[in-house]
Order: C-alpha cells, then structure tokens, then sequence
C-alpha cells in the first residue's frame, strides 16, 4: 500500500508492516490508528510513520538493548484485547525523543519505558501500555 | 463539574457500564475501584498528561539521522527484535505465564 510521508515521500510499504493501534496513542489519537514500522538496514532504531497524517512520525527502538532488565507486565485485559497467546507473539518498542539543546550540543535523547507500544506480531493489532507500579520514566536518558 | 459526596462503600453509577465504587478513605487517600468495560480507557491524570506530552515531543522529535543516535550497549542479538528478552532467568520476559508479580522490577533504569 502507498503512504505519504513528509519525511520520506511517498512510499510503497508492504501490507505486514502495517501497525493498528485500536484508540491510537495517547494524545495523539487521530493520527496514530495506523502506523508503519519502516525496516532501516542498521538498527537499532526504526521509523514509526503515520498512515493517517504524513506529518507524524516517531522513532521507536528496542528497549532491551538499551534497558536489559527492563520489565514489562502486560495487563490481562490487553492480553485479551490484543489477542496474546504467548511470547512469541509480543513485540515491545518504545518511543524515543530528541530534544534540542544548546546547539553544538548533543541533544538529549530519551526514550519513553512508561508507555512502551506493546504489538501482536501475528495481527499487528498493538496498543500503548501505562505501566502500573513501576518507577520507569517517560524520559529515560540514553546514554550517548 | 458535577460533585457528589460518597461514604467508604459507596458508589456512583456512569452511563449503563461503569462504576466507581470508594473502597477505601484512610488519612487524604481515597482508593476508587473501577468497574468498566475494557474499551474504557483509565488512567491516573498525572500519568495520562505525562503520557501524551511525551507522545508529543517524540512525535516532534527532529531526528533525521538514526545514525547519530546513541548506540545500545548490547549489540543487537540476532533473529527478531523487540521480543522481550530474558535476561536475568527464564521467566523474565513479558509476562504471559499467568504470574502476578508485579516487583520483579530492577527498578529505574539509569538516570
């Protein structure tokens, strides 16, 4: 299917790679119920565009490898919602931002592990956790 | 805003399907327990305003070059990425084995 990036241009992008989130993501509701995870050559950051809005995009990268004892507890009902049946169907990313600092500065990278987007990798139906209990941040530093 | 006064126990009824019920007062903490369908989305308020302000700054993100950012400390293993990984024992990974533990946190990540 075609999708329009502003970013990117347009793109021909293969069916599976297409990501539903049911609701969207928080504050962001209109334009993020459909979102493509763009494959890049070297990881280990991925681009997440908008379906919906060419505008929006994140980049999402592997918790673990920054984060190995991170801990993620999948509430029931999103078990049930997303239709998990076990590990092997969970993909888990988190949200990254780049602040700008002072220039000639690097920016202030943080990643988001109090709302990572937890996906069905067989139905690509996904959501955004809140995670519960936890003293994970919205903003934690990656190290440079 | 409507306002109505509850005792512990008591409940206030919204729409056909949702209940908030005080379980419990004890000093300035009210504990509400919820009963909702799962299309209801709940949250703390600070929590859901920190949520979607982040959302935002990484949707604003200008990150053009993927390459110019930090790199993990852990290479990436090989097959699919963003699996959970156990890393400290078996039963590490997400939890979809039926177990309630909700400490088996390491706690924050480097800050």
């Amino acid at each position: 299917m075609k999708v329009s990036s502003t970013r990117f241009g347009d793109m021909e992008v293969a069916d599976d790679a297409l990501l539903h989130f049911k609701g969207g993501l928080l504050g962001l509701e209109e334009s993020t119920t459909s979102l493509v995870l763009l494959e890049q050559e070297e990881g280990p950051y991925y681009w997440l565009q908008s379906v919906d809005d060419p505008d929006v995009a994140f980049v999402v990268t592997d918790p673990w490898l920054f984060w190995p004892d991170y801990d993620v507890v999948i509430p029931d009902e999103v078990e049930k919602d997303l239709d998990l049946h076990g590990p092997e169907d969970v993909e888990i990313m988190v949200l990254v931002s780049v602040r700008p600092v002072e220039e000639d500065e690097y920016p202030e990278v943080t990643a988001n592990l109090l709302g990572p987007l937890v996906v069905n990798s067989r139905t690509k139906q996904g959501c955004q956790l809140v995670l519960e209990d936890t003293q994970y941040s919205t903003r934690a530093e990656m190290a440079a | 805003m409507l306002v109505l006064s509850r005792r512990e126990g008591e409940a206030i009824v919204i729409g056909d399907n949702i209940l908030l019920r005080v379980v419990e007062i004890r000093g300035d903490t009210v504990r509400i327990g919820i009963d909702a369908p799962r299309s209801v989305v709940v949250h703390r308020e600070e929590v859901a305003e920190e949520i979607k302000a982040e959302n935002h700054a990484a949707r604003l993100s200008q990150a053009f070059d993927l390459a110019a950012l930090p790199k993990p400390k852990v290479p990436p293993p090989p097959g699919a990425p963003m699996r959970p990984r156990p890393v400290a024992g078996p039963d590490k990974s997400a939890d979809l084995n039926g177990s309630t533990d909700q400490n088996g946190s390491t706690g924050p990540p480097g800050s």
